[in-house]
């Protein structure tokens, strides 16, 4: 089973993606992909909502090394391809996809990010950042069992 | 008329062809959206008309009155900071304003997230 959740900054998708994922029976791991630079607040609150749900942490800063597990909860796509294309420079969409498809669980829920819709035109590296994780957004929605866009809290189910 | 609009790269023109049966999608501009069964880019094409000192209504009301079944494929640039430049700024508003009048003389209006078309008219 294999869940994308979708939203902009702030939406509520986080929350959505950890109670779903808690719906599922079995161990459950959350792969936190944003490396901590100094404090971070949002780290410590994520860690703070995550307390009490019974996930273990896998932190993974590059490719997605972990064993396996019943339910998967990856936080986030974004995060995980610009390691990917930024700290590991692997700029492929099939790499990028085949990683996230080979976790080895029942099921997963995959929390990816809406950045496209500012109007801002970014330098080269961003806009290739940017084509490549809509990409990898599209064709993850392609093969998911269902999609939800949070929107204000709300998950509107779009697949 | 039908409109499409979506972030960036998130499938709009592929949407398009596999649901529309669409196979020539061609770049908006003066003559294009008048002739054209799918143009792209429109929020583009608005930043020229805004440029120009044109009434985008007034080119809306005429590809609405001389190409009814045209497709337009447009991105949402909306949705993030409002910015510090006045032509930016008004760019968004502008973009905003057409497609709440597009939208309302379409007969459908699909919003693009992942891939997937959202039918929000």
């Amino acid at each position: 089973m294999f869940i994308l959740v979708t939203g902009g900054s702030g939406s509520g998708k986080s929350e959505f993606a950890e109670n779903y994922a808690c719906k599922f029976k079995g161990d459950k791991v959350y792969i936190a992909t944003m490396q901590p630079f100094g404090s971070e607040d949002r780290i410590e609150r994520h860690r703070k909502m995550r307390e009490g749900k019974g996930f273990r942490t896998a932190e993974c800063y590059g490719k997605l090394d972990v064993d396996k597990a019943d339910v998967f909860l990856l936080e986030c796509v974004s995060n995980f391809t610009a390691n990917m294309v930024f700290s590991l420079g692997i700029k492929s969409t099939d790499e990028i996809i085949k990683e996230i498809l080979n976790l080895n669980c029942k099921t997963l829920v995959a929390v990816t990010n809406e950045i496209f819709s500012d109007g801002i035109e970014y330098d080269n590296e961003t806009e290739e950042y940017m084509r490549i994780l809509g990409e990898v957004n599209r064709r993850l929605a392609k093969v998911s069992d269902e999609v939800y866009e949070v929107v204000y809290g709300r998950a509107v189910r779009i697949k | 008329m039908r409109l499409v609009v979506g972030g960036r790269y998130s499938g709009k023109s592929e949407f398009v062809k596999s649901e529309y049966g669409i196979s020539e999608i061609v770049q908006a501009n003066y003559d294009t959206v008048l002739s054209e069964s799918c143009v792209r880019d429109f929020h583009l094409f608005i930043k020229e008309m805004i440029k120009n000192n044109d009434d985008i209504n007034k080119i809306i009301d005429d590809m609405y009155r001389l190409n009814p079944d045209v497709t337009i494929i447009s991105d949402e640039v909306g949705l993030g900071v409002v910015p510090m430049d006045k032509f930016e700024r008004m760019w968004r508003d502008e973009v905003g304003r057409a497609y709440s009048r597009i939208g309302e003389i379409s007969k459908s209006v699909v919003r693009v997230v992942c891939g997937i078309g959202c039918r929000i008219k």
